[in-house]
């Protein structure tokens, strides 16, 4: 370990001004981006709520929305409306929505759960063919971007989300 | 595996966000700061552990974070530019009784926080009694005053 120099006003002290001013810019540079990361948060895109935290997307039977960005280990929602118009409604989910996503519980329960090649179809009834709200408890299992395809009655859709670790 | 990940990225996160935040913010622990300290402790807990509370994990974790600091007091010894970086190095905020506002300001330090070091290290009333003034690493200032006259 060597000792410090001396410096010009007699002081032995190594204070490194240049790192300083390096460390002083960088430092403003970090406060900012805390800043951006809490607007992001704020805005939803770290998952857990917030405006672009979801995605609808739209079908003849109705509309799903699903979390943009989810969190691992974190419970969210995928929430199915159907139309009004038919006796018996028809969701499906692939088998890689369920490697990523573990069910916990849905709202209404399904009349019948099916195993199909590409996944798992859920029916539900529906009583004067009323509108249907479905909502699906989810917790995720794996952080990382999962793509997955979800059908109401017969019309399928691309579905992705990331889930934050 | 997961619990050694999560123990080397939070000790990391941690460290740089600490660091980021600007040493005066470890320097007095105000009542604000123990509530901070104790929030990101929770925080930290629950981040560290997950919902694992077997005892393995808090095994492995804690080996994980000893192993991290040990292996970073090395990396300091090896790199003295690392350890510049991770600890910092004093800052020179007055010499020979000359105020350098450009430290004051961006290490965000007062005079009033100065002239308080001053009358608690030296019983000093005014500024001008001061010689040196040194941010230390630790986030104290220390003082050196200037000779009595007469």
């Amino acid at each position: 370990m060597q000792a410090p120099p001396i410096r010009k006003d007699g002081l032995q002290l190594d204070e490194k001004r240049k790192l300083h001013r390096a460390f002083w810019a960088v430092e403003r540079v970090a406060w900012v981006t805390f800043a951006l990361v809490l607007v992001l948060a704020l805005a939803g895109l770290t998952g857990s709520g917030g405006p672009l935290s979801k995605v609808t997307v739209g079908f003849p039977a109705g509309e799903a929305e699903y979390p943009r960005v989810a969190r691992w280990e974190a419970s969210d929602e995928l929430l199915v409306r159907f139309n009004s118009g038919a006796e018996t409604r028809r969701l499906a989910l692939d088998h890689s929505f369920f490697e990523y996503f573990e069910v916990e519980g849905v709202q209404p329960e399904p009349e019948r759960t099916l195993t199909s090649h590409d996944g798992v179809v859920m029916e539900f009834s529906a009583q004067q063919s009323a509108p249907v709200k479905v909502i699906i408890y989810l917790r995720a299992l794996h952080a990382g971007l999962v793509n997955y395809r979800i059908g109401l009655d017969d019309s399928m859709a691309d579905a992705s989300t990331m889930i934050l670790p | 595996m997961d619990s050694v990940i999560r123990g080397i990225v939070i000790y990391l996160f941690l460290l740089i966000v600490v660091r980021l935040s600007g040493r005066r913010t470890l320097a007095e622990i105000t009542a604000f700061d123990f509530v901070l300290l104790l929030i990101v402790a929770e925080t930290t807990q629950q981040a560290l552990l997950g919902d694992d509370f077997s005892l393995i994990n808090a095994v492995v974790l804690i080996l994980t974070l000893f192993v991290t600091d040990i292996a970073l007091s090395y990396v300091k010894k090896w790199s003295p530019k690392t350890a510049a970086m991770i600890d910092g190095s004093p800052t020179v905020l007055i010499s020979l009784g000359k105020v350098d506002q450009e430290a004051l300001n961006r290490a965000r330090v007062d005079l009033n926080d100065v002239l308080e070091a001053a009358r608690e290290q030296h019983g000093l009333e005014r500024l001008d009694q001061v010689k040196f003034a040194v941010l230390e690493v630790g986030g104290n200032i220390s003082i050196i005053p200037a000779e009595q006259q007469g």
